[in-house]
């Protein structure tokens, strides 16, 4: 259908789609009622805007064509540079025809660093005007005329000249050079971003070329025009080819010259061409370039910058870079080498900070030291001399005081025990001060304590401000999720933590003046790290931006966030990053993605490479994400964030990759062994990919050793022992978690559960009630309770339950998760054609593997075996890495006596993870539970048991599976003892263990003790309901039966 | 627009027929397969709900018209559809942990299932557009519309197109040429009331090619 037919000519296929779709019958909507009364025709009608005039504030700037006024826009309340045509050019219809080329030329250009152009339009007097976006800054010469010899300032020069390279590679692959490049059209503003602008000469390439007789008949008319040979642009800047006035030569290469003059300028202080209009261009126009690149041999500037600017100022324009791409590229390749550098220097002064401060503790002792036996020497020997009366002696008791306090303080001192010091001067300066010392000891020792007293507190106040800025570091580390990259992501929340970690520190970056925010934020002297949160932070606030927020807060949140984002681009000033930031402030998906499907992404500097990664994740472009965290990842092996993020992108995405990225969060675990968050992103993982015990538990368990009472791990711990039928440690857990608000009903539900499962049918009752409290509509808990209060034995009868459960079914329409309990509950009731409709239904909107487990299971127990093997194998195909679909397979086809087929299944699910407990104890359980009668590989299945009870000697349920095994095996002795220790363990709950030591019993001999297990095990179902188990209760009267 | 955040039923009724089709494909397109593919038809009647009660989205119509239509759209129902996904995952018996695991969807497929409706939905509005110019500008133009739908829905051949009219081949193909032109004109109408930003129609129709060819 998309393509055109021989009929539609030259028409662009594309377009030929279009109109098919757009005169294709409409689809006719489903028989719902709508919102809105429905009425007649449709009828499409647009709207007309009824702009307000703009109110002009000023001249900013007068050009060859126009006036740029300062104007402010009333329809969206925000202040444009609006340029105007020269009063006098507008009966030129060239003048006229050229700058409405401009706007549109602007227009069709939208990068970051191209001034956008928002309206067209023309005045009352007919002239045409343009708004655009106004740009407070300077312009690029300013700066030059200021900072250019600044060495210090020239890296910031660069990654704006990237800024404009990058434009105009931008305008290039758009077919539009630019001809008028130089410093003064290109704008700095005040947080950083560029701006290249006038575009009054700029020529699309490729368009219609006039004819001779339409360029001679247009000069008649108009002076202004450009013809050939005219020169136009200016010189300081200006390609030979453009300064001869060869215009028909000019192509992408006399922007290229351009760049390379911007980038003289920039190393050398100076452009390439010196001197009036007219003696320039004649220079320009021969190439006399010498000077100029005497100056580049002679700066101060790397070899590369050098290179790159003498190739782009070839007089032959063959001899230069063919684009600007390719000169954005080769600077953005040194700029990258510059950071690395850059962050390798910080690294070895890190590395040599540390050493030295070893070294100065060992100095400022040895100062100490000295300055201590000064004081005492001097201390001392005024003694001896003075040593001659009682008064003599008395002062010299006080010195020994003194000196003794002095000795102290030294200590604390050269042990920097900055506070304990303070204490001791005090002590010091008190007996100083007092009558007892000598007046040459006491001056002398005040004086001394006075500059140890300064020292300390400065010692102090600046240890203090370090730890605050670690904790503040650490602090932004617990906060920052790779944004959107996390299950229970919620910006909200994140914001308010954010807030709240720099509030602890007295920094309020989101509110404060933006200059004092700055100041402090750099006095902590972490600027990537602080500038990596504010990035986040500023995402954060324009995810609740697009959120679901009244206008006026939406406006408070992106004000918010271009603050944040400016802080960020002023402590990280990086024109790829700035260029990310606008797109983060604008939404603009598809530009970060455009960033994002760069070849060269695998060059960028870290801190890009993980920003783009975090901005795509929060806008779920989670394939984009990955590919740039992935490439961080390669490029920076042992960097956590790389690693975390990662990790986390990896679990989610679809199609999920476990493996790697359990590696990864491992990995970025062994980086940092304290973090909370890396464990709860494992957590994540091992409980929906293979719910592994032994990896879970001492996780949940660590996170309660940093958070103690943290609800979500005493909950983890509490699943566990569920898993494990161990009930009662269950609900101790759950208790636990219930005392953490945001838990409290998921906990309850835990503790209801385990309440039944135990048998323990009041406290039931209880827990339902109290999550009612919690959430009023939940029809599954209501159904559940009245359940609960018939178990408990209050009076509600089976009519009731089944009312409560039709009710239930009602309320929950087409809830595919609930249907599925309820049909658990229906087939616990013996109602297996209910439990039946329930799956049914359950089906068409929840196509999870689990739905086919229980209707392969309901379809069993109505006697339907070949049915009951097509539901379990649809539920394979659904998703074979579901285990309990593959045990259904098995139990059927071993029912239907197909044991030829059972090998293939019996494999995939050893296979299957084999190291995994659960699914060892499903393969047990199959082996030795389940399906006693097939007597499948029972030696391995003991085996498996023997090695589960080695590593849960106290589980009740694992005892038990052991002494199934040996009862397998036919080995009854070790069955018995197995047994036995199950239920030493579990002695009311499970009437398994019971039930089947009686058989044990019966095969020893030993039918009293037999009869004695079978009883408590009936009266247990009994009290636990089991009856309404049909295999229980056929396996106990099959027993009962034997035995008599 | 502005009628419909009035209250004004009529309008109300236009605006809900005319962005359904785009409403209910991103839903589909998130929930598939999913529990709750079922609550569809609820979840659009709240989406419209939620744009036309007192305070409610279009009272924020300043800012899609300031930011295109398309992006406000696609936040409005991905809201409410977060809304019925937290409010499934409140009912369920089990963690919101485990059900999320459920709720995990192809956001970049879905988000592309949204810009293709989105586009099938511009088309034709653009469509009802040269119907309702070609009404104006008389008997020629409402042929050539009849022209499109001859040649680009029952598929026939211009030359047989110029028999049944009993004219000349070659005038029938100039005037289907003229044709396009009009309904190129036609959607850049479309885009502009739903882009104002005069610089992104141009490149909002190329977008639009682009989406549907893909």
């Amino acid at each position: 259908m998309s393509e055109a037919l021989p009929d539609d000519g030259e028409a662009d296929p594309r377009w030929v789609a279009a109109m098919r779709h757009a005169f294709a019958p409409a689809p006719q909507p489903r028989a719902t009622q709508p919102v809105a009364q429905r009425s007649g025709d449709t009828e499409i009608t647009t709207i007309p805007r009824e702009k307000k005039a703009f109110e002009p504030r000023g001249e900013i700037a007068r050009g060859g064509m126009g006036v740029v006024m300062l104007a402010f826009d009333p329809e969206l309340g925000r202040e444009v540079a609006l340029k105007i045509l020269r009063e006098d050019l507008s009966a030129s219809s060239t003048a006229v025809r050229r700058f409405l080329d401009e706007a549109r030329i602007s227009g069709q250009l939208q990068h970051p660093c191209i001034v956008p152009v928002y309206e067209v339009g023309r005045l009352l007097d007919a002239r045409p005007y343009f708004a655009m976006k106004l740009v407070r800054g300077h312009t690029l010469a300013a700066l030059l005329e200021t900072n250019a010899k600044r060495a210090d300032e020239r890296v910031e020069l660069l990654r704006v000249f990237l800024s404009v390279a990058q434009a105009i590679a931008y305008a290039h692959s758009r077919g539009v050079i630019h001809r008028d490049l130089k410093p003064a059209n290109v704008m700095v503003g005040d947080f950083g971003e560029v701006q290249v602008f006038d575009w009054g000469l700029a020529k699309v390439l490729g368009a219609r070329e006039e004819t001779h007789e339409e360029i001679v008949r247009a000069a008649d008319e108009d002076p202004l025009r450009s013809l050939p040979g005219m020169v136009a642009g200016t010189p300081a800047y200006m390609a030979p080819e453009q300064a001869r006035g060869d215009v028909d030569a000019l192509d992408e290469r006399c922007d290229v010259f351009a760049l390379g003059g911007i980038l003289c300028h920039v190393l050398t202080g100076e452009p390439p061409y010196r001197g009036s209009k007219a003696s320039s261009i004649e220079r320009a126009a021969q190439a006399r370039l010498e000077p100029a690149l005497e100056r580049l041999r002679a700066a101060d500037a790397d070899r590369e910058l050098v290179v790159l600017a003498t190739e782009c100022l070839a007089p032959d324009p063959a001899q230069r870079p063919r684009t600007a791409r390719a000169v954005a590229e080769r600077l953005q390749a040194y700029l990258a080498s510059v950071e690395e550098r850059a962050h390798r220097a910080q690294i070895d002064a890190v590395e040599a900070r540390v050493k030295a401060q070893g070294e100065r503790r060992s100095r400022r002792l040895t100062v100490a030291l000295a300055t201590s036996v000064f004081g005492a020497a001097a201390i001392v020997l005024g003694g001896w001399a003075w040593v001659r009366s009682e008064r003599e002696q008395r002062e010299r008791a006080a010195d020994a005081r003194l000196t003794v306090s002095l000795e102290e303080a030294r200590t604390a001192i050269a042990n920097e025990a900055w506070s304990e010091a303070l204490v001791t001067i005090d002590a010091a300066r008190a007996i100083a001060a007092g009558s007892g010392p000598s007046e040459r000891s006491a001056s002398e020792a005040l004086r001394w304590l006075e500059q140890l007293e300064q020292h300390a507190r400065r010692e102090l106040e600046a240890r203090r401000f370090q730890r605050e800025t670690e904790e503040l570091l650490g602090a932004l580390d617990g906060v920052r999720e790779p944004m959107g990259l996390t299950r229970e992501y919620s910006p909200a929340r994140t914001h308010a933590d954010y807030a709240a970690s720099f509030a602890r520190v007295g920094l309020d970056p989101a509110t404060a003046e933006p200059a004092t925010a700055l100041e402090s934020l750099r006095a902590r002297q972490a600027d990537g790290a602080l500038a990596a949160a504010l990035d986040e932070w500023s995402g954060v606030c324009v995810r609740i931006a697009d959120g679901d927020i009244q206008r006026s807060e939406r406006e408070t949140w992106l004000q918010r966030a271009a603050r944040l984002s400016s802080l960020a681009s002023a402590l990280d000033p990086d024109p790829q990053r700035d260029r990310m930031r606008a797109a983060i402030l604008r939404s603009d998906v598809s530009e970060l993605v455009r960033m994002g499907e760069a070849e060269d992404v695998d060059s960028w500097p870290s801190q890009s490479q993980l920003l783009l990664g975090n901005f795509l994740g929060a806008f779920g472009q989670s394939q984009h994400a990955l590919r740039a965290l992935e490439a961080g990842q390669r490029a920076h092996r042992d960097d956590f964030t790389f690693l975390y993020n990662l990790g986390c992108a990896l679990s989610l995405t679809m199609p999920r990759r476990w493996a790697e990225s359990t590696r990864y969060l491992t990995a970025a675990l062994a980086l940092r062994p304290d973090s909370v968050q890396v464990r709860r992103r494992l957590i994540d993982i091992f409980s929906y990919w293979d719910a592994d015990w032994r990896s879970l538990e001492p996780l949940a368990a660590e996170i309660l050793e940093r958070l103690p009472g943290d609800g979500e791990a005493l909950r983890i711990l509490g699943d566990v022992r569920f898993w494990r039928r161990e009930f009662r440690a269950a609900i101790e857990f759950y208790e636990q978690a219930a005392l953490d608000p945001r838990n409290e009903y998921y906990a309850r539900r835990s503790i209801a559960a385990a309440a039944k499962a135990s048998g323990d049918f009041a406290r039931e009752v209880l827990e339902r009630e109290r999550c009612l409290e919690l959430v009023a509509f939940d029809p599954w808990t209501r159904s559940e309770l009245v359940r609960a209060r018939r178990d408990a034995g209050e009076p509600v009868t089976d009519a009731d339950v089944r009312a409560a459960l039709a009710k239930t079914e009602l309320d929950l329409g087409l809830d595919g998760n609930a249907l599925e309990n309820l049909a658990d509950t229906y087939r616990a009731e013996g109602d297996l054609t209910s439990a039946l409709r329930a799956l049914e239904a359950s089906r068409c909107s929840f196509d999870h593997p689990s739905v086919y487990e229980g209707l392969s299971i309901v379809t069993r127990l109505r006697g339907d075996l070949v049915g009951a093997l097509e539901q379990a194998r649809l539920g394979v195909a659904n998703d074979a890495t579901y285990l309990p679909n593959r045990l259904e397979e098995l139990r059927c086809l071993a029912l239907l006596g197909r044991e030829a087929e059972l090998a293939l299944p019996l494999e995939a699910l050893v296979a299957w993870t084999p190291q995994n407990d659960v699914d060892r104890l499903a393969y047990v359980e199959f082996l030795g539970f389940d399906a006693p009668e097939l007597a499948l590989r029972p030696e391995r299945a003991a085996e498996c048991a023997r090695e589960l009870v080695r590593r849960f000697p106290k589980a009740p349920r694992i005892l038990c599976m052991q002494g199934l095994c040996d009862v397998q095996r036919g080995a009854w002795s070790e069955a018995r003892s197995a047994l036995e220790r199950a239920l030493a363990l579990d002695r009311d709950n499970d009437p398994d263990v019971r039930l089947y030591l009686a058989r044990v019993l019966c095969e020893l001999g030993e039918l009293d003790g037999a009869r004695e297990q079978l009883t408590a095990a009936l009266a247990l179902a009994s009290e636990q309901r089991l009856r309404s188990v049909p295999h229980r209760a056929r396996q106990l009267d099959m027993l009962a039966q034997r035995l008599r | 627009m502005r009628a419909a955040r009035g209250g004004d039923s009529a309008a109300q009724e236009r605006f809900a027929r005319q962005y359904m089709p785009v409403v209910k494909a991103y839903l589909a397109e998130r929930w598939r397969g999913g529990a709750l593919a079922e609550e569809i038809d609820d979840a659009h009647q709240e989406v419209f709900v939620e744009c036309f009660r007192g305070g409610g989205a279009l009272e924020r119509f300043e800012e899609a018209e300031r930011r295109g239509f398309r992006p406000f759209l696609f936040a409005v129902v991905r809201n409410v559809a977060r809304r019925f996904e937290e409010r499934r995952a409140a009912r369920s018996e089990l963690a919101p942990s485990v059900l999320l695991d459920e709720l995990e969807f192809d956001a970049q497929g879905v988000s592309t299932m949204f810009d293709r409706a989105w586009a099938f939905s511009l088309l034709r509005e653009a469509a009802q557009i040269q119907r309702l110019r070609a009404a104006e500008l008389g008997a020629e133009a409402l042929r050539r519309v009849e022209l499109l739908e001859l040649r680009l829905t029952h598929d026939l051949p211009i030359r047989e197109i110029a028999a049944r009219w009993n004219e000349a081949p070659e005038r029938v193909h100039r005037e289907y040429a003229r044709a396009r032109e009009e309904f190129r004109a036609a959607l850049v109408e479309a885009l502009a009331f739903h882009q104002p930003d005069p610089r992104s129609a141009e490149q909002e129709c190329q977008r639009l090619l682009a989406v549907i060819s893909s």
